[in-house]
């Protein structure tokens, strides 16, 4: 299967001086469509700032990113954001004056990718498909729980139709059973839809259920692809 | 959802953030609406006083100059200095005294006469200088034309007491009578006075003079005019109110009166009599600004004869620039500081609220959304929020400058009036401004203190002030304004959009 997203070779490091503290060193993966990876790692270990660098919400100092096999660069940062790849965020990151149908309609909105006409009722599908029924969906996010607002995120991100579909700590805030629950969403995502999604956690119950586990340390992968508890 | 849409959800689903960005704009903008519409009020009045009253230079004769034959006011003379680059405009008229058979004179308050025999004033211009002096008032009919000008056509403006009181009305006519006398038979009883003359006291016979002509001359009435009362204060201190000298004067054009004159004159002649006839001529030269006043002089007084020489009333045009210049001084000021308060105030709440904002700047530009587009997002709410807070504060600003201002301009109108009698000043400071030109010719009966009541008073600027809201004090007020509330809100937002979506959100 051809890859959906690889990098080449990349470093990220903050300048201190005349040395360079290395957060990201000379890391290199390829990920594919239908798979459900985890990147697994401890606080420090670069895992954010590797998800950050692919979803585009950073740039790295050098190396490459490459959607489809074309550099994210060429793609454009925005462009990216808007049309390749879908981002789920530990905190939610909703827009709390607004109904979680509204949230995923802004994505929409925001994104060219061609999307059915009727674009609410589109919302509203995508919104039940994460567990989130219409009385909820109407509600400003803000009054939903902290499950429900993961969910939300999860619709918003996959709106979009896009075919990468990127999650920091998705279940950092959440107890076991709404864990369970929001990555058997990501499983189906993968499975089911044909999505690449890549997982960032340090939850060893989430990498035990991913299709390929990738282990970061001190900026390194120490890529088996298997989980060994 | 387009951007719009999500600019109008966050104002109303924020509604307290909205009403404090509204409540600040709104008190902002009142303080620059007010000080924009003093401001344009004052060049406004400033340009209606000079519109009105003009800065006016007349020629006036210079006694102490004339020792032999008295200096005549020429039209030709008056059309050459007229053609000064200075001028505005200008204009002459021919004054001349005769009877109007059945027409009976209104006793004014002053001045009753009682002959029947009226001021015949003439004029050059189809608006008359005492209309747009504002001493008359058109009330009914109209001014003669510029074609009943150029042929002299018998035309006449009487005041509406006249009309009443003789029954007389647009298109009636009124025919003034001149008789021509020869007085060369009549012997006068001398007396012999102290010293070496001299003097006929009484005709000893035959007791009337021989009639040579009686004239008669026939005009139709085109237009009735009221008289403003004239104020003044007299030596008590006490503002007295009284009719104006303009009520028995008749309203002509030049040629008119020229013509009459020129038929008695030629009769006389041929009769080989004194005509006795003695015109006045008065001009009056508008200038285009008071600052042209020395300027003009110098560059006419080579047109003058000996005894003649030119008035203008720019000094006492000051007495009132000075206090409106200071009044328009402070708005600009005021203006001006609260331009910079409200790009700084404005500027720390957008970005205070912004700090809250920025979540979503960051979210936004997460999926993707292109700046321009959250730009657009937030200018809409704040500039919608503005937009309604401006435009509210148009009218309130305006009004409340409309009261604020007058009294501060009254004040310092008043002031100046103090100063200026305090500085040895017998007389109301606005000397001269609004003097018409029969009334500066000397041939009406003059009131005691007549010099005041030609005057500008605080009371008449403060008529004339007023804050009102034309198409350019509005436009001013929403680009001052809505460009403040732009600029203030651009700059935090460009601020936290050159971050990068990570260093917002994670």
């Amino acid at each position: 299967m051809p890859n959906i997203l690889s990098v080449r070779n990349l470093n990220y490091y903050y300048q201190d001086g005349d040395t360079r503290r290395f957060i990201l060193r000379d890391v290199s993966y390829d990920f594919e469509r239908g798979r459900f990876y985890v990147i697994l790692g401890e606080s420090g270990s670069g895992k954010t700032t590797f998800l950050s660098m692919i979803a585009a919400l950073d740039t790295p100092k050098s190396g490459e990113i490459l959607f489809e096999g074309v550099d994210i660069r060429r793609i454009g940062y925005e462009n990216y954001r808007r049309n390749k790849a879908g981002m789920v965020f530990q905190s939610y990151n909703l827009i709390p004056y607004m109904t979680a149908v509204e949230n995923v309609l802004v994505a929409m909105s925001i994104t060219q990718n061609k999307l059915p006409a009727d674009k609410k009722e589109t919302a509203y599908n995508l919104l039940q498909y994460v567990g989130i029924d219409k009385a909820k969906a109407n509600r400003t996010v803000n009054k939903l729980s902290g499950g429900e607002q993961q969910r939300v995120a999860i619709a918003r991100a996959v709106a979009t139709d896009v075919d990468l579909i990127l999650a920091d700590e998705p279940t950092g805030n959440l107890d076991e059973e709404t864990e369970a629950g929001i990555v058997e969403i990501f499983k189906s995502l993968a499975h089911d839809y044909n999505k690449c999604v890549i997982v960032v956690t340090h939850s060893s119950e989430i990498a035990a259920q991913a299709d390929e586990v990738i282990r970061l340390k001190k900026g390194v992968f120490l890529n088996d692809g298997q989980f060994s508890g | 959802m387009n951007v719009f849409k999500r600019g109008l959800i966050s104002i109303v689903r924020r509604p307290g953030k909205s009403a404090i960005l509204f409540i600040l704009i709104l008190v902002l903008s009142n303080i620059i609406a007010g000080a924009i519409s003093v401001k344009n009020a004052l060049v406004n009045t400033e340009n209606a006083i000079l519109e009105k009253m003009g800065v006016e230079v007349t020629i006036e004769y210079n006694w102490l100059d004339i020792t032999d034959a008295t200096p005549s006011i020429t039209p030709e003379m008056v059309e050459t200095i007229g053609q000064s680059e200075y001028v505005k405009e200008y204009d002459y008229s021919t004054t001349y005294y005769m009877e109007a058979r059945g027409v009976k004179n209104y006793y004014s308050d002053y001045y009753y006469d009682g002959n029947g025999s009226f001021t015949i004033t003439g004029g050059r211009n189809t608006t008359l200088q005492d209309v747009r002096s504002g001493d008359i008032t058109i009330k009914e009919g109209r001014t003669y034309t510029r074609e009943e000008i150029e042929s002299g056509a018998p035309v006449l403006l009487i005041s509406d007491k006249v009309a009443q009181l003789n029954d007389l009305s647009v298109g009636s006519s009124v025919t003034f009578l001149y008789t021509l006398y020869d007085y060369s038979d009549i012997v006068y009883r001398k007396y012999a006075a102290e010293g070496d003359f001299d003097i006929p006291v009484l005709p000893i016979e035959p007791w009337e003079p021989k009639v040579i002509k009686t004239f008669e001359f026939e005009f139709k009435i085109i237009g009735i005019f009221s008289a403003k009362p004239m104020r003044y204060t007299d030596w008590n201190g006490n503002i007295v109110e009284t009719d104006s000298p303009l009520l028995n004067t008749f309203y002509t054009v030049n040629k008119a009166i020229n013509a009459c004159i020129n038929e008695i004159r030629k009769e006389a002649q041929a009769a080989g009599v004194p005509d006795n006839i003695y015109i006045n001529t008065a001009a009056v030269f508008i200038l285009k600004h008071p600052d042209y006043v020395e300027l003009f002089e110098s560059q006419n007084k080579q047109h003058l004869p000996k005894g003649l020489v030119f008035k203008n009333n720019a000094k006492s045009f000051e007495s009132i620039r000075t206090p409106m210049a200071n009044v328009e001084w402070i708005a600009e000021i005021v203006m001006w500081v609260a331009v910079g308060a409200t790009v700084l105030i404005i500027s720390l709440l957008v970005t205070l609220f912004l700090r809250d904002r920025r979540h979503e700047m960051g979210i936004y530009l997460a999926l993707g959304a292109r700046k321009g587009a959250i730009v657009t997002q937030i200018l809409t709410e704040v500039l919608v929020v503005a937009l309604i807070a401006v435009t509210l504060s148009v009218f309130t600003g305006n009004l409340l400058a409309s009261n604020m201002s007058a009294t501060m301009l009254e004040n310092q109108l008043t002031e100046e009036q103090k100063n200026e009698t305090d500085g040895g000043r017998d007389v109301i400071p606005f000397s001269d401004i609004g003097i018409s030109s029969s009334k500066s010719i000397g041939i009406l009966p003059v009131p005691i203190e007549e010099e005041d009541t030609g005057r500008i008073t605080t009371e008449d600027v403060m008529e004339m002030y007023k804050v009102r809201l034309d198409l350019k004090t509005v436009l001013f007020i929403y680009l001052i304004g809505m460009g403040s509330v732009l600029i203030s809100t651009l700059v935090p937002i460009i601020y936290t959009l050159r971050l990068k979506p990570r260093q917002i959100l994670m």
